[in-house]
This record gives structure tokens, C-alpha cells and sequence, in this order.
């Protein structure tokens, strides 16, 4: 594969990595930042990557061991400042679809870093469990026992969304 | 064999497709009377749907340019564009007047003859209309229904501001797999990505230009070729990966097809 080829399935997988990373970070300037960073790399060490081997997770990889560095140095900084970053959505006519939709973001945003990861790799990535277990370098148990805590935590936090929603509506 | 009991991570497993054919059927039996855990398998696919809801628009959008530019040059303070065509092979090869390719017969050939540095205000068009063509995904782009080209017209034109037509080359052998509508300096500017019938990708890239009528010209970027032509107010390229004679003859084909169909 001649590293143009390589470098176009690199281009190719941009709108994954970006829709991955905006999820994960909640903050889009951030996150494409990530993801030059990523694209920065990968390209550095494209001679690295196997033929036959998945392009997606290689990325996805870096991008998680990118995302971890930063997170580690900034939890050294003492004035951190979390950014609150929920995305803004357009009022949409179906009002009821939009609450739910902002419940579960609320929630999302909720959720650990490590929950959060492995709910957005296989929920929305639709990644195989060995899949997001290479890339989070964990084991697939590990992953299935995120996930399944991650899923209920998620659920337990939109219903309670959802009955605070009611009842500032009744009131 | 019938199910005693179903794990979390069973359940979980339902969800994302990860257990045998034969445990999930034994799982969907049980989860007919099982409420609270079919409940469950529902609300966790509903979370999946949510995701997606809330997160594929960004599959849409256009990649940025400053990560783009990552494939170009790393420098910074100039247009994503220019770095791409800093690092980028332009040339001319030679104008196709008189609807041939006498002279081009091949890279080594056209060479010595009539390769040349690509002038610095077509530069931008050929670099645009190149990275377009290699970042072109057509699952994220406006497909045509079948038989409805005319909705795809109005899409564009819509889009655009002006009328632009899609072209036809089905007759070329070429069929239409999506368009899309692009941010350039001067405006949108409209992607058409054709296959032809090895399902090779080709595709016509179209922006709003005072110009001043060039003549259909051969051009490289890097491995892809590339012919390009403007009118009184639009510029065109039409870029493919090829690279043989035929591959030029056929690309030439069909630019000039668009040529008749498009340009006044």
C-alpha cells in the first residue's frame, strides 16, 4: 500500500475520530485540537501501522493514549477549571424527542471518563468488545464490566432526569 | 436447552451483537417472558439510538482546515491551501486544445516537453478540487435517487445559490454515487463524485469565478489527474486516480462531456 493510500485512509477516518472526540470531551474546540494532535502523529508514524491491521483502531488508539497524557497532566495542574460544554442544539419541533435527547446528554456528561469512553467506542463507534479493549489497553472483561455498569448508570440517571423534568412541569 | 438465568453481561452482549447465533436465540426466548430484562435490552438500544441521534451531524461537517493542512505542511499564518500545495507536486502537463492529448503519451515524455509549474491562481482551484476528491466519502454525501436527478439540480442549485446542473454521464459510462456543497474563498462550490464501471472514483469539482475562459488543461497533483477549464463565471476540475493513457483518455471523455453540458 503506497503511503499515499495510507495517508488517504487516515483522511477517511476523520469524521469518526471528530464525532469520537466531541462526544468524549464535551468541548469542541478541544477536541479538534485532539484530533489534529492525533492526525499529527499518526502521519509521524505511519511507517508504523501494519498492513492488513485496522486503520480505525490504530487511530482510535493513539487517540485514546493522546487524551489519556492530557488528562494526566492536567489533573497535576492545581487550577483546573472544568468546562461546562453540553452542546447546543436547535429548538426542533419535536419537543419531546429534543428532552429526552438533552436527558441523555445530561447524563453522558454525568458519567466517568471511563464509563463514558467505553459506552461512546461500542454504543455509538460500534466497536466489538477486542476492539475497544485494544484500544483502551485493558481486557475484554474489564470492557464488558464497564459497559454494563456504565449502561445502567446512564439509564438510572436519565430516569432520574426525566422525573425532575415532570415534576417542574407540574409545578 | 432452556435459560435459568441471564447475566448482565449477557444482556449486554444481546445488545452490541457479540454472542453466538445459538445463545441468542436461547436469550431472545427468555426475554419474551422476561419483562424486566427485555425493559432493560430496550432501554440500552434506545441509549445507542441516542448517541447517534445526538452525535452523527458530525459526521457531516466538514473536516477543518487546520486539520487538513496537518496533511499539507506543518506551518501555520497561511492558507490550509497553500500549505497543501507547498507540499503538493503541481503541474501542468499541457492544454488539451484541440480535444487531444498529442504530446502527453506519457509522464517520462510530457517531461521533456510540456510539464510546467502549475501558475499560482489555478494553484488553489487544483489543490481544492484534489483534496476534495481524496476526502470525498460518499456515505456522507447527497446520493440521487434513482431516476431523480432533477431533485439532485435543485438540491444544488438551492445549496449554491445559482442554478448548477448535474452532469449526465451515465451514456459515459460514469454514474452518479452523491454531491455535496463545499466552503471555498468565493462561496460554495459543488462536489459531483462519479464511478465509472470498475467503480473508480471520479469526480467534478465546480466554484463560482470571475474568469477568463481557459481551455481544458491537464494537470498532476501528486498521483491524481486532473483536467480543469473555466468559463466566464465558474471554474471546473475534473480529477480521478489514474495515472495510464487510457485512464487520461476516458477522464478526458468525460471533462469534455461536462464541458458541453455546463459551460456556455
Amino acid at each position: 500500500m503506497s503511503t499515499e493510500t495510507k495517508r488517504q485512509a487516515v483522511v477517511a477516518e476523520i469524521p469518526r475520530l471528530r464525532r469520537y472526540a466531541i462526544a468524549l470531551m464535551r468541548d469542541r474546540t478541544q477536541a479538534d485540537d485532539l484530533v489534529n494532535d492525533v492526525i499529527l502523529r499518526a502521519l509521524d508514524k505511519l511507517h508504523l501501522w501494519r498492513e492488513g491491521t485496522n486503520m480505525r483502531t490504530w487511530l482510535f488508539t493513539i487517540m485514546h493514549n493522546l487524551h489519556a497524557n492530557e488528562m494526566r497532566r492536567r489533573s497535576r495542574m492545581l487550577d483546573v477549571v472544568p468546562l461546562d460544554a453540553a452542546p447546543q442544539r436547535a429548538e426542533a419541533a419535536n419537543q419531546e424527542a429534543v428532552v429526552e435527547l438533552s436527558q441523555l446528554s445530561d447524563a453522558l456528561g454525568d458519567l466517568s471518563g471511563l464509563h463514558r469512553q467505553v459506552l461512546l467506542l461500542i454504543g455509538l463507534e460500534g466497536m466489538t468488545y477486542a476492539e475497544a479493549a485494544g484500544v483502551l489497553d485493558v481486557p475484554v472483561g474489564t470492557v464488558m464490566s464497564r459497559l454494563s455498569r456504565a449502561r445502567e448508570e446512564l439509564r438510572r440517571r436519565i430516569d432520574e432526569g426525566a422525573s425532575t423534568a415532570t415534576i417542574r412541569r407540574v409545578k | 436447552m432452556s435459560v435459568d438465568r441471564v447475566s448482565d453481561s449477557e444482556l449486554n452482549a444481546l445488545v452490541d451483537g457479540e454472542l453466538d447465533p445459538a445463545r441468542q436465540a436461547e436469550i431472545e426466548d427468555w426475554l419474551a417472558d422476561n419483562t424486566d430484562d427485555a425493559r432493560r435490552v430496550a432501554r440500552y438500544r434506545a441509549q445507542n439510538a441516542g448517541l447517534h441521534a445526538l452525535y452523527d451531524d458530525i459526521l457531516h461537517e466538514d473536516i477543518p482546515p487546520e486539520t487538513l493542512a496537518a496533511f499539507g505542511a506543518r506551518r501555520s499564518g497561511i492558507p490550509p491551501w497553500a500549505a497543501i500545495a507547498a507540499a503538493v507536486a503541481l503541474f501542468i502537463v499541457g492544454a488539451a486544445g484541440g480535444w487531444g492529448l498529442r504530446g502527453m503519451d506519457d509522464k517520462a515524455e510530457a517531461g521533456n516537453q510540456v510539464v510546467a509549474s502549475a501558475p499560482i491562481d489555478t494553484q488553489e482551484l487544483m489543490v481544492r478540487a484534489a483534496m476534495a476528491h481524496v476526502v470525498s466519502s460518499v456515505d456522507d454525501m447527497h446520493k440521487p435517487a434513482p431516476g431523480r436527478l432533477d431533485d439532485m439540480d435543485e438540491y444544488i442549485t438551492d445549496r449554491m445559490g445559482k442554478p448548477v446542473r448535474v452532469p449526465r454521464l451515465d451514456s459515459f459510462g460514469y454514474k452518479l454515487l452523491g454531491s455535496r456543497v463545499l466552503p471555498d474563498t468565493a462561496g460554495p462550490a459543488a462536489q459531483f463524485v462519479f464511478a465509472d464501471d470498475t467503480g473508480k472514483k471520479v469526480s467534478l469539482y465546480v466554484r463560482g469565478e470571475q474568469a477568463n475562459g481557459v481551455d481544458i488543461t491537464y494537470a498532476l497533483a501528486d498521483d491524481l489527474s486532473m483536467f480543469y477549464w473555466n468559463d466566464s463565471d465558474r471554474s471546473y476540475a475534473m480529477v480521478a486516480d489514474v495515472e495510464d493513457e487510457a485512464g487520461r483518455e476516458a477522464l478526458l471523455t468525460a471533462a469534455k462531456a461536462v464541458y458541453g453540458q455546463l459551460s456556455k
